[in-house]
C-alpha cells in the first residue's frame, strides 16, 4: 500500500476513525495501532512480518537486560543486541554481494567453493526500522531512557505504519511518550499536517514521478546514448526527483502521523538552500544524520580527539551513510561526501584559528556574497554526487562522467516540460516554508464545508497532473 | 526528555477536533474515486499488485459502480471528454508523459534523419521497396540501422532487457537505438496505453529500419473487443483476439518495412503465469511467421535450470552462480538481462550486419 494510492486512503480514514474513536480505553487503541501497523505491512509480504516481529521482541528483551543488568555485563549485553541487529540487516541487505565477493576470492586462492544460493528478499523498512532499535538499546544503556515494560508499546514504536517504510527514525524516548494515557486528545496543527500530505503527493505525483519517467530513469541506464545537455539537465533532474520522492514520502508520514495525533521529527529542512556541505548534512535526511552523529560520531570521539581524528571519523561516518544505501556505487558516493566535509572542516578550522589572529569583522554583503555562493557551488556538488547514487553501478556512473564531458557528441532534442518541471521544482524547493505557511493559512482560514470541497479538488488535480502508473519510492530500495 | 526536531511547523500549535479531519478524509474518498473513476479502475488493476486486499478490491468495486451511476445519469460523456482533456494535456509538448531515449546522432545520420523524415514520393517509395531484401533472400541487411526497442516493463528501466539492449547496440557502428518502455503496458488495454497509435508515432519520429519488442508480462487479462464484447483470459475466443492485436501490430512494421525481432517471454516462478507467458509465446511466434522480415527471440530455455523449471540464480561462464530473476519472479535482475541481450544480439546478427565500433 503506498501513501499515494486510493487503496492506502480508504485504509487511513478507517484507521483515523478508529484512531479516535478508541482513545477512550488506551489499551484496545494502543491494540489498534499495532495491528493496524502489523496489517498495513504485511500487505507488502506476510514473511516481512514475521521478521518484524522477531526483530521487534528481540530488542525489548534486550533493552530490559541492559537496563536491569549490573554494571559489567551492560557493555556486553549492548555490544550483542547492536551486534544482532546488525547482523540481521546485514545478512538481508549484503549476503548476495558477501556471498559473489567470497566466491571470486576464495577462486583465486584455488578454492571451488559455493556459499548457499539463499534468494533473499530485503524486508521493507528493515534499515530503517532496525536503526530505530539500535538507537533504542544504546538510549537505554546511556540511561537516557529507562527500558520500557510495555511489549506492546515497543511493537507499536518499531512498526508505526507511517514511519515504518522509509521513516523518519524517530527516537524511543520522543515516541513511547506519545503513547502515554491515549496519547493527544486532539490534532494538533491539523492544517500543516494536512498541507503536508497534499504537498507530499505534489512534489511525488506531479514533479518526481514525471521527471523518473520522462529523464532520469533512461538518461542513467544508458548515459552513452545521450548529448551532453541532456546528461547535464538528468544531474540537476535527479536533485529535484530524489529530494522530492523522498522528502515528499516524509511530508506524507509527518501529515499522516499528524493526524493520528502524533509528532515526527522532521527529516528534511530545505537542504539545497545549504550554504555549505556541512550545512547541507545537517538539513538532509536529518532523522539519518543526527542518528550517525549521536550512535557512531560522537562515540568514535567526535572531534574531541583532535583535528586529524575529526576527519578520520568523519569519513568513516560518511562512509557508513554510503554502506547503509548499498554496496559498490553507493560506498563511492558515501566516500565523495565525506572527503567533500573534511575539505570544509579543513577551510573551517584554517579560518578559526587564523580568525584569532586578525580579529577583523567581515562585512555583512561579503558575508551575504560567500553564502550565495557557497549555496550555489554545495547544489552544484551535490548534484553531481548523485550521479555516483543514482547509477546502477560504479562502471555506470564513470560512463555517465565520460559522456559528460566527451565534447564530439552531438545535439539531441528534449522535450520542453522536462524544463518546466525543473523549473517548478526549484521553485518549489526555494519557497518551500513560504508554500507551506501560506496554503497552511488559507485552509485554517476556510470554513469546514469550503475546506473539504478544497481538499477534494486539489486531490483531483493531481491526480490529474500526475502520470497514470506512478514509480516506486527511491528508498523503498533501502 | 530528548526533543529531535520535533517541530510541527507553526511555532504556536492550533488545535483541531479529530472530526474534521474525518469529515475531510470521508469526503476524500467518497468523492476522489467516484470522479476518477475510470482511472481508479486502469490504476487498480494496471499497476503492479503489492499484494491483494480488501482495501483495494473496496475501491475497485466503488469505482466500477461509479461507473455505472455515471453511465445511468448521462454523465458518462461528460467524463470521457473531461479524461481525454486531461490526456491530451498531457500528450502535449507541455506534459508528455511517455519518453524513450533517443538515439545520439551523428552529424552524417542527422541529415539522414532530416532527408527521411521528408515525405518521399510514393513511386519511390515503392522503389525502395523492390529494392529491400525480404527474408526469403537471406540476405543480412547493411548499415546504418536505426533501431527502436519497445515494450512492456522488460524494456522499462528496471525490467532488465531493454537498457542492457540499449547500451549493447551502441557498441556496434552505424547504430542508432530509441528505447521506449511502458510500466504496465502491452497489448490488452490499448485504454490504458495505446501501443498502436504510438508505434506509429514513434516510427514517423525515429523512422528505423529495425525494431526489437517484448510484450505480454500484463496481457494475461481480459480483452475487450471492437464491438465491445469482454473476454476473459482462457475463454474461448481470447486467443483469436489477441493473435490479432499481434497481428495488426506487427503490420505496422511490416508495411514500413521495418524488420522485427520479437523477444519472447521467459520461464516464470510461478506455474499459472508460466503456463499463461508459454500460450502467448506461441501466440507470438506463430504470427510473427506470418510476417515479412519479423523474427521471433525464443528465451524460455535460456533461463530456465536445464530442466525446464525457473532458477533464480544461473551460471555465467566462469560456472559462478549469479541471481539472474527479480524475487517477484517475473523480472530480471541485470545478469538475467544480458543472457537475453545476448541471445537477441546473436539472433539479430544472423539478420543485420553489425559491426562492432
Amino acid at each position: 500500500m503506498l501513501f499515494p494510492t486510493f487503496e492506502f486512503f480508504y485504509f487511513f480514514t478507517l484507521v483515523l476513525i478508529l484512531n479516535w474513536s478508541l482513545k477512550r480505553w488506551p489499551i484496545a487503541w494502543r491494540l489498534f495501532l499495532l495491528l493496524s501497523s502489523y496489517y498495513f505491512y504485511s500487505v507488502w509480504d506476510i514473511n516481512f512480518l514475521l521478521i518484524l516481529v522477531a526483530i521487534s521482541v528481540f530488542n525489548f528483551f534486550s533493552a530490559l537486560l541492559i537496563d536491569k543488568t549490573i554494571l559489567g555485563l551492560r557493555k556486553f549485553l549492548l555490544f550483542i543486541a547492536v551486534l544482532v541487529n546488525l547482523l540481521a540487516l546485514g545478512f538481508f541487505k549484503y549476503y548476495d554481494f558477501f556471498r559473489v565477493s567470497t566466491e571470486l576470492l576464495l577462486r583465486k586462492f584455488g578454492f571451488l567453493a559455493t556459499l548457499p544460493l539463499l534468494e533473499i528478499i530485503l524486508p521493507l523498512g528493515l534499515s530503517f526500522y532496525v536503526f530505530r532499535a539500535i538507537s533504542y538499546n544504546i538510549d537505554v544503556y546511556r540511561r537516557k531512557i529507562a527500558a520500557t515494560f510495555s511489549l506492546l508499546d515497543f511493537l507499536i514504536y518499531i512498526s508505526f505504519f507511517p514511519q515504518i517504510l522509509s521513516g523518519p527514525v524517530a527516537r524511543a524516548g520522543d515516541f513511547l511518550a506519545q503513547l502515554k494515557d491515549g496519547g493527544a486528545k486532539k490534532i494538533e496543527n491539523f492544517y500543516h499536517h494536512l498541507t503536508l500530505i497534499f504537498l507530499g503527493l505534489f512534489k511525488k505525483l506531479v514533479i518526481s514521478s514525471y521527471l523518473v519517467l520522462s529523464i532520469t530513469d533512461d538518461v542513467f541506464a544508458v548515459p552513452e546514448n545521450h548529448s551532453q545537455l541532456v546528461l547535464l539537465l538528468a544531474v540537476f533532474a535527479y536533485s529535484i526527483v530524489i529530494y522530492f520522492d523522498f522528502s515528499g514520502y516524509s511530508d506524507m508520514a509527518i501529515g499522516f502521523a499528524g493526524l493520528l495525533g502524533f509528532k515526527t521529527p522532521i527529516n528534511f529542512d530545505t537542504p539545497y538552500l545549504s550554504s555549505n556541505i556541512k550545512d547541507f548534512w545537517r538539513r538532509w535526511h536529518i532523522s539519518i544524520s543526527d542518528w550517525m552523529r549521536d550512535y557512531v560520531y560522537i562515540p568514535l570521539g567526535g572531534n574531541r580527539k583532535g583535528l586529524i581524528r575529526k576527519y578520520f571519523n568523519l569519513m568513516i561516518v560518511m562512509f557508513l551513510v554510503g554502506l547503509w544505501h548499498g554496496t559498490n556505487h553507493f560506498i563511492i558516493w558515501g566516500a565523495i561526501n565525506g572527503i567533500a566535509l573534511i575539505i570544509f572542516n579543513l577551510y573551517q578550522d584554517i579560518k578559526d584559528r587564523s580568525f584569532i589572529i586578525n580579529i577583523k569583522p567581515v562585512e555583512k554583503w561579503r558575508e551575504d556574497i560567500f553564502k550565495f555562493f557557497g549555496g550555489f557551488f554545495t547544489f552544484i556538488f551535490v548534484s553531481f554526487s548523485w550521479i555516483f547514487f543514482r547509477s546502477e553501478s560504479t562502471e555506470n556512473s564513470i560512463k555517465f562522467l565520460k559522456s559528460l564531458f566527451d565534447f564530439s557528441k552531438n545535439s539531441e532534442p528534449f522535450k520542453i516540460h522536462i524544463l518546466i518541471l525543473l523549473f517548478i521544482g526549484f521553485f518549489v524547493f526555494l519557497f518551500e516554508k513560504q508554500i507551506i505557511k501560506k496554503l497552511t493559512n488559507i485552509q485554517q482560514r476556510l470554513p469546514a464545508p469550503l475546506l473539504i470541497l478544497f481538499s477534494v479538488l486539489v486531490m483531483i488535480l493531481i491526480l490529474k497532473l500526475g502520470p497514470d502508473i506512478i514509480p516506486p519510492f527511491i528508498y523503498f530500495n533501502f | 526528555m530528548e526533543n529531535h526536531n520535533l517541530k510541527s511547523g507553526d511555532k504556536t500549535p492550533n488545535f483541531t477536533s479529530p472530526k474534521l479531519a474525518i469529515l475531510v478524509f470521508v469526503f476524500i474518498i467518497t468523492l476522489v474515486p467516484f470522479y476518477e473513476s475510470k482511472r481508479v479502475v486502469i490504476w487498480e488493476t494496471q499497476r503492479e499488485a503489492q499484494g491483494d486486499n480488501v482495501f483495494r478490491a473496496g475501491v475497485l468495486k466503488y469505482a466500477s459502480v461509479a461507473e455505472i451511476v455515471k453511465k445511468k445519469f448521462g454523465l458518462s460523456n461528460f467524463f470521457d471528454k473531461e479524461h481525454d482533456f486531461w490526456l491530451a494535456l498531457k500528450k502535449s509538448p507541455i506534459l508528455l508523459e511517455e519518453t524513450g531515449t533517443l538515439g545520439v546522432i551523428d552529424g552524417n545520420e542527422k541529415e539522414k534523419k532530416i532527408e527521411n523524415l521528408l515525405e518521399k514520393p510514393e513511386e519511390e517509395k515503392q522503389k525502395e521497396e523492390l529494392i529491400k531484401p525480404v527474408q526469403s533472400l537471406q540476405t543480412r541487411l547493411e548499415p546504418p540501422f536505426r533501431i527502436l526497442i519497445l515494450g512492456d516493463s522488460f524494456i522499462a528501466v528496471g525490467g532488465g532487457v531493454g537498457n542492457p539492449l540499449e547500451s549493447e547496440l551502441l557498441k556496434y557502428k552505424e547504430v542508432a537505438v530509441k528505447r521506449l518502455g511502458k510500466v504496465s503496458s502491452g497489448l490488452s488495454r490499448p485504454d490504458y496505453f495505446n501501443w498502436n497509435l504510438t508505434a506509429q508515432e514513434l516510427i514517423s519520429q525515429f523512422n528505423p529500419n529495425t525494431a526489437i519488442m517484448m510484450f505480454g508480462s500484463n496481457d494475461n487479462q481480459g480483452l475487450v473487443t471492437s464491438d465491445g464484447k469482454v473476454i476473459s483470459y482462457g475463454k474461448e475466443g481470447w486467443n483469436e483476439e489477441y493473435s490479432k492485436r499481434v497481428s495488426d501490430f506487427l503490420e505496422i512494421f511490416e508495411k514500413n518495412n521495418i524488420t522485427v525481432f520479437w523477444i519472447g517471454l521467459p520461464v516464470m516462478k510461478e506455474k499459472y503465469f508460466s503456463e499463461r507467458a508459454q500460450n502467448l509465446n506461441a501466440i507470438y511466434e506463430t504470427e510473427v511467421k506470418n510476417h515479412k522480415n519479423s523474427y521471433f527471440v525464443p528465451t524460455w530455455d535460456l533461463l530456465d535450470d536445464g530442466q525446464g523449471n525457473y532458477a533464480a540464480y544461473l551460471p555465467d561462464e566462469k560456472g559462478q552462480y549469479k541471481l539472474a530473476r527479480v524475487s517477484d519472479g517475473i523480472h530480471l535482475q541485470f545478469f538475467g538481462g544480458r543472457i537475453i541481450v545476448k541471445e537477441v544480439i546473436k539472433k539479430a546478427e544472423e539478420k543485420i550486419k553489425l559491426k562492432i565500433k
